[in-house]
């Protein structure tokens, strides 16, 4: 899968080597941390960055591929931030921290993407057992944006060969004009990836292999990282 | 007379009101056969196909090692007709080969170290290595995929192979690979085809599609010797060069 959306870089470290659902594990508890930490003070958040910036280096992932990936969510993130400025003091704050907070969500799945296989966490996803439904359901979604990406890509070229020397804004105008037989092209390739599955017996359930034992030693890494993000954000609210 | 593998009898198919994509088709595939089933494009070879394994609702009879399809057996004949598509990345959507290959049998039921096994055999049945298993698809080369895709079907251990435009964006080293894989396979096959030369290489016995009907069956030999009825049928046409001499695609 996702080859579009996969953003793994192949080193090796030991942030590499744990096993992915320590890593989801350790991401979990990280993400609830930082939506637990308190407003004021602000250094737990500030103690969260630190520990994202450790986990990254531990990955011997560069922090500026980070920042540049994170540069695709600004318009997102970015936009509500903005709409804020124009509210009252409160809508400020709370602008900001919903900029803050959502900057560092991204960058932990910014890490855990760059260090983990997408379609090995793919995998840890759909077997997580108290998110089946939605494991299956997120890998229908993403699968399904795979193919759209894969379609974005096939008609950029298609045009970029027809108009060599368009502009960007050329050529966004261009996909924007194709994006219906994009949708249709790919609706149609995904009732042939559906009949694919109906014929090798697919019954509304993807059938998996039993799972390796998840290692002691990586389950216990995980929980450590969770458990000092949560106790940093815990620490913070109680001060 | 012998059960044959398949059995096609009066079938019909229309996409619309006024379009008849398949008419009054009627056909026999003996166990361990192998039949192209020639045609220029639009020939109606795909959606044959794809009426064979109950995809699309056709009129008329089918039947595979006896069991005739209708509501409620579909599940049964497409365990014993494996159809491999004609794009092989449409048939591989699961995140490795491993979880693609495994699919069918672990939706039937069968343990993990059992499709394990299984898929094992299977890659290497299709001249790839094990370590093919952990990839994903996309990482694979055209040949690869359509070998993968390949393995997916034949762990199965499916009755009939339908096979629909093999060759693909194959190369001539992959065709040569490729039909060596088949030959050497025990089941009934159906190859829809309009590479003659592969066809050729393949199977005796061809049944030729033009406009949704099934216009001959015959041995290859007494195809390919008939200039005449080739180009007829649209599956060779004559190119003229500049010198005015006359060659044939």
């Amino acid at each position: 899968m996702p080859h579009h959306l996969d953003l793994y870089i192949r080193r090796e470290s030991a942030l590499h080597g744990l096993d992915p659902r320590a890593k989801v594990l350790a991401a979990v508890g990280f993400v609830a941390a930082v939506l637990l930490a308190p407003t004021r003070p602000s250094w737990p958040l500030g103690l969260l960055l630190m520990l994202l910036i450790c986990a990254t280096a531990l990955a011997r992932i560069p922090a500026r591929v980070v920042c540049r990936r994170l540069l695709s969510l600004v318009v997102i993130i970015g936009m509500p931030f903005l709409l804020s400025r124009f509210g009252g003091e409160a809508t400020r704050a709370a602008g900001e921290q919903f900029a803050v907070r959502s900057l560092l969500v991204a960058a932990t799945f910014l890490v855990l993407l760059a260090s983990t296989r997408a379609i090995v966490l793919l995998e840890v996803t759909e077997r997580l057992p108290v998110v089946s439904v939605f494991g299956q359901l997120g890998e229908f979604i993403l699968r399904g944006a795979d193919l759209l990406a894969e379609e974005v890509v096939r008609t950029n070229r298609a045009w970029v060969l027809r108009a060599p020397s368009a502009t960007l804004r050329v050529r966004l105008t261009g996909l924007t004009q194709a994006s219906m037989s994009l949708l249709s092209r790919a609706a149609a390739r995904s009732e042939r990836v559906g009949a694919a599955m109906v014929l090798r017996g697919f019954q509304s359930k993807l059938p998996t292999a039993t799972p390796t034992p998840l290692p002691r030693s990586h389950l216990l890494a995980g929980l450590l990282f969770a458990l000092i993000s949560l106790g940093l954000a815990g620490v913070g609210r109680w001060r | 007379m012998a059960l044959a593998a398949l059995e096609v009898t009066g079938l019909s198919y229309s996409y619309g009101q006024d379009s008849s994509a398949l008419h009054d088709i009627s056909f026999r595939l003996a166990p361990g056969e192998r039949v192209a089933l020639l045609g220029p494009n639009g020939a109606g070879k795909s959606t044959l196909l794809w009426c064979l394994v109950g995809v699309l609702r056709a009129q008329g009879r089918i039947a595979v090692d006896g069991t005739v399809l209708r509501p409620g057996t579909e599940a049964e004949i497409r365990a014993k007709l494996g159809l491999a598509f004609a794009e092989p990345e449409d048939q591989l959507f699961m995140p490795t080969v491993r979880r693609d290959v495994t699919f069918g049998l672990l939706a039937a039921g069968a343990g993990s170290e059992e499709a394990a096994h299984a898929a094992e055999q299977a890659i290497r049945s299709v001249g790839l290595p094990e370590e093919a298993l952990e990839r994903a698809a996309h990482d694979l080369s055209s040949g690869e995929r359509r070998r993968a895709a390949l393995a997916s079907i034949l762990v199965m251990d499916p009755l009939i192979l339908a096979l629909d435009e093999p060759t693909n964006s194959l190369d001539a080293r992959g065709r040569v690979s490729l039909a060596g894989i088949l030959l050497q396979l025990p089941c009934a096959q159906l190859v829809a085809t309009h590479d003659l030369e592969f066809a050729r290489a393949l199977c005796a016995r061809a049944l030729v599609l033009v406009n949704g009907e099934l216009v001959a069956d015959t041995s290859m030999t007494a195809l390919l010797a008939d200039t005449k009825h080739l180009q007829q049928y649209g599956l060779t046409a004559p190119l003229r060069t500049d010198d005015g001499q006359t060659g044939v695609l």
